[in-house]
């Protein structure tokens, strides 16, 4: 319980030092939100106006306070260009797709990754490693653009397996989500699957050396049941922080994904809003990026508890 | 019925063999960086069934490696090459393939280790290492009844409160109790042959002696053989039928327990024995220790592998390798690899009256 309230506390810190950042990055961006509204050819006195209108003019801690105000009510504040619609509905729109790309890819990743490097764990730097070794840096040498573009002409053109584009909510019809959803998914796991699959090797191997692991041999136990239930978890910390790290950085991070597949996720709601100074939305998008990683880092950090009966002890 | 088991079911009729584990010219070696390593070289011996064997050297005599070749553990490094044979209870245990080892390790044959807290998976419930032994070996157990006889088996190796310590983590008990619970694993299911590993050495010394009584106990009672490797004598004393003195990878002095202590016949043995304080010695004596270091394992000299360390040795010994064999008539089981062996028990008295004559 006291890891809990220890926690809670210094998420709430956290998630303020991030709300002060997204805000100060915002006010630095270049740009004028007034030209952005406006265009280029107005009367100077249009945009004097619009910019005390906007409160523009007011001192910095008092829009701080303002908007995180208003942020903490859950009121993202209204887009500045068009369409005119309140960040909350833009960022509520993206951050799903978003947010369900990270999280497939992750689950794909992770179902590729841990048989890799259950297989590679076997023998070190036997044959099969060595493969799966040459494989994993073949892969982390292909950019995702390049990836996701051998995947549409295959799959989509050749095969016509999968849909190219179009996005269809989960909530409309989960079937059809995921079956969308399932290349661009696909083309981030494929990203991810090397630094997966690395790490949590590492991290076996060592853990194969262990005394215990060669107790539970002299118990008759099979090298595939050692491998997964002695050898898995007390190998897993490493890997779950990288997954945490990969969660958070996707749901802001996969623009160039989006753009392949012709998405509106996070990533080019961010980028559309920076091209043309349309500062409430970046602010907001961020703010909830930034939330996400907080979270995420905290979901981690209670993991290793759950993982690890002896931190469990030393922090309760 | 013999039991469930029919690879190497013995008809009724016919008495078990008294021979449970018979070892001839074991070797391992490890192929390193460096070089060959032999650590256990033309190793042969026979364990009759409920005896204990004592394994007595120092570190790197190869001592620990020869238990868990016995195993068939060794053999799982990739680097590792095992020959000789191992026979146990008739069945060629030399390099076992998987169906063998799964088969007979944890059940007929059982391993307690040095270090009980590495030797526990820090994130298993103690209950659930030793009731996953026990299901391995018998599938149609349900998780109800391992319990239960997991707490039964946490009490038998007199683990207080063993309903509480069943449902703990390994880093929440103390080191005696952590290789109480190494032991009840081990007992699980009711091996023939318990590999016994340096099993007190991590130990506090009070704790050692339970630990090696409560071994000792359970052995008679069940009937079960035990091979007991340790670097102290002290451990092995009292606890063993033989003893076998291992230096280097191979074996220098084996003799029935009761003769070995008595007399010993390699002057390493004799060299051991005396570097121990004994308690009936008189009081500031100085203990005799052995010049020198183990040989580099890497490094195969011809003859005597004590030689370079040993101040009887002769030309002889460092051409030759001497072999294990019995010294006097009078005791054909008191076996000792040594040209020139030497007669402990004598050297023992001169020493002890010079010293009481001394001022």
């Amino acid at each position: 319980m006291k890891l809990m309230i220890n926690k809670v506390v210094q998420l709430v810190v956290v998630l303020l030092l991030v709300s002060i950042g997204t805000f100060a990055l915002t006010s630095l961006m270049p740009g004028d939100p007034a030209t952005a509204i406006l265009g280029p050819d107005q009367p100077a006195e249009a945009y004097i106006e619009l910019r005390e209108e906007l409160g523009l003019n007011d001192p910095v801690l008092a829009r701080y306070f303002g908007w995180l105000g208003h942020a903490l009510q859950g009121d993202l504040g209204n887009s500045l260009v068009t369409p005119f619609r309140s960040v909350n509905e833009l960022v509520g729109g993206a951050f799903p797709v978003s947010f369900q790309l990270a999280a497939m890819g992750l689950i794909i990743s992770l179902a590729i990754s841990i048989p890799l490097a259950m297989v590679s764990a076997r023998r070190p730097d036997g044959a099969i490693d060595r493969a799966i070794s040459a494989l994993t840096f073949g892969i982390l040498a292909v950019p995702s653009f390049v990836a996701g573009l051998i995947l549409i002409a295959l799959v989509v053109n050749q095969l016509n397996i999968f849909p190219r584009t179009q996005w269809i909510p989960f909530t409309e019809n989960p079937l059809d989500n995921l079956y969308h959803a399932a290349l661009p998914a696909i083309t981030i796991a494929l990203a991810e699957v090397p630094t997966f699959t690395r790490v949590l090797r590492g991290d076996l191997v060592s853990t194969l050396q262990e005394d215990f692991i060669l107790s539970a041999r002299a118990k008759g136990m099979p090298a595939w049941r050692i491998m997964i239930f002695d050898a898995f978890r007390p190998s897993s910390y490493s890997l779950i922080t990288v997954v945490g790290l990969a969660l958070a950085s996707l749901i802001g991070s996969t623009v160039i994904v989006e753009t392949l597949f012709s998405l509106s996720g996070m990533g080019s709601l961010i980028v559309n809003a920076s091209y043309v100074g349309n500062v409430t939305v970046v602010q907001g998008a961020v703010l909830v990026i930034a939330v996400c990683y907080v979270l995420i880092n905290a979901v981690v950090d209670l993991l290793y508890a759950v993982i690890d009966p002896r931190i469990r002890r030393a922090t309760t | 019925m013999i039991g469930t088991n029919t690879l190497h079911a013995v008809p009724a009729d016919i008495e078990p063999s008294k021979t449970l584990l018979r070892v001839r010219d074991l070797s391992a070696s490890f192929s390193t960086p460096s070089g060959e390593v032999v650590s256990v070289e033309r190793v042969s011996f026979d364990l009759h069934r409920g005896k204990t064997l004592g394994i007595v050297g120092e570190s790197g005599s190869g001592k620990s490696v020869l238990g868990r070749t016995i195993m068939g553990l060794t053999g799982l490094s990739g680097n590792a090459t095992v020959s000789g044979q191992i026979l146990f209870d008739g069945v060629d245990f030399t390099n076992p393939d998987k169906k063998l080892r799964s088969e007979f390790l944890g059940s007929k044959i059982a391993m307690i280790f040095q270090d009980p807290l590495s030797s526990l998976n820090p994130v298993k419930l103690v209950g659930t290492h030793v009731t996953e032994t026990l299901r391995q070996h018998d599938r149609s157990l349900s998780r109800r009844d391992a319990k239960e006889q997991a707490i039964g088996l946490l009490d038998k190796v007199r683990i207080p409160d063993p309903q509480r310590r069943f449902g703990q983590y390994p880093h929440e008990l103390s080191g005696g109790m952590r290789q109480r619970v190494g032991i009840a694993i081990a007992l699980a299911c009711s091996p023939q042959l318990l590999v016994a590993d340096e099993p007190t050495t991590a130990l506090d010394v009070t704790v050692q002696k339970h630990v090696l009584d409560l071994l000792g106990a359970i052995c008679e009672e069940q009937g079960m053989a035990m091979i007991l490797v340790s670097h102290d004598l002290g451990v092995v004393a009292g606890r063993s039928d033989e003893v076998m003195v291992m230096y280097a990878g191979r074996i220098q002095e084996k003799a029935p327990a009761s003769e070995f202590f008595v007399r010993q016949y390699h002057p390493y043995a004799y060299g051991l024995l005396a570097s121990k304080p004994m308690l009936d010695s008189p009081a500031h004596a100085e203990l005799l220790s052995i010049t020198g270091r183990p040989p580099d394992p890497t490094d195969r000299f011809p003859g005597c592998r004590f030689a370079p360390r040993c101040q009887n040795a002769r030309a002889i010994c460092r051409e030759q390798e001497p072999l294990l064999e019995p010294v006097s008539d009078a005791a054909p089981e008191h076996k000792a690899a040594c040209f020139f062996p030497i007669d402990g028990l004598a050297v023992r008295t001169t020493v002890d009256n010079s010293q009481e004559g001394a001022p």
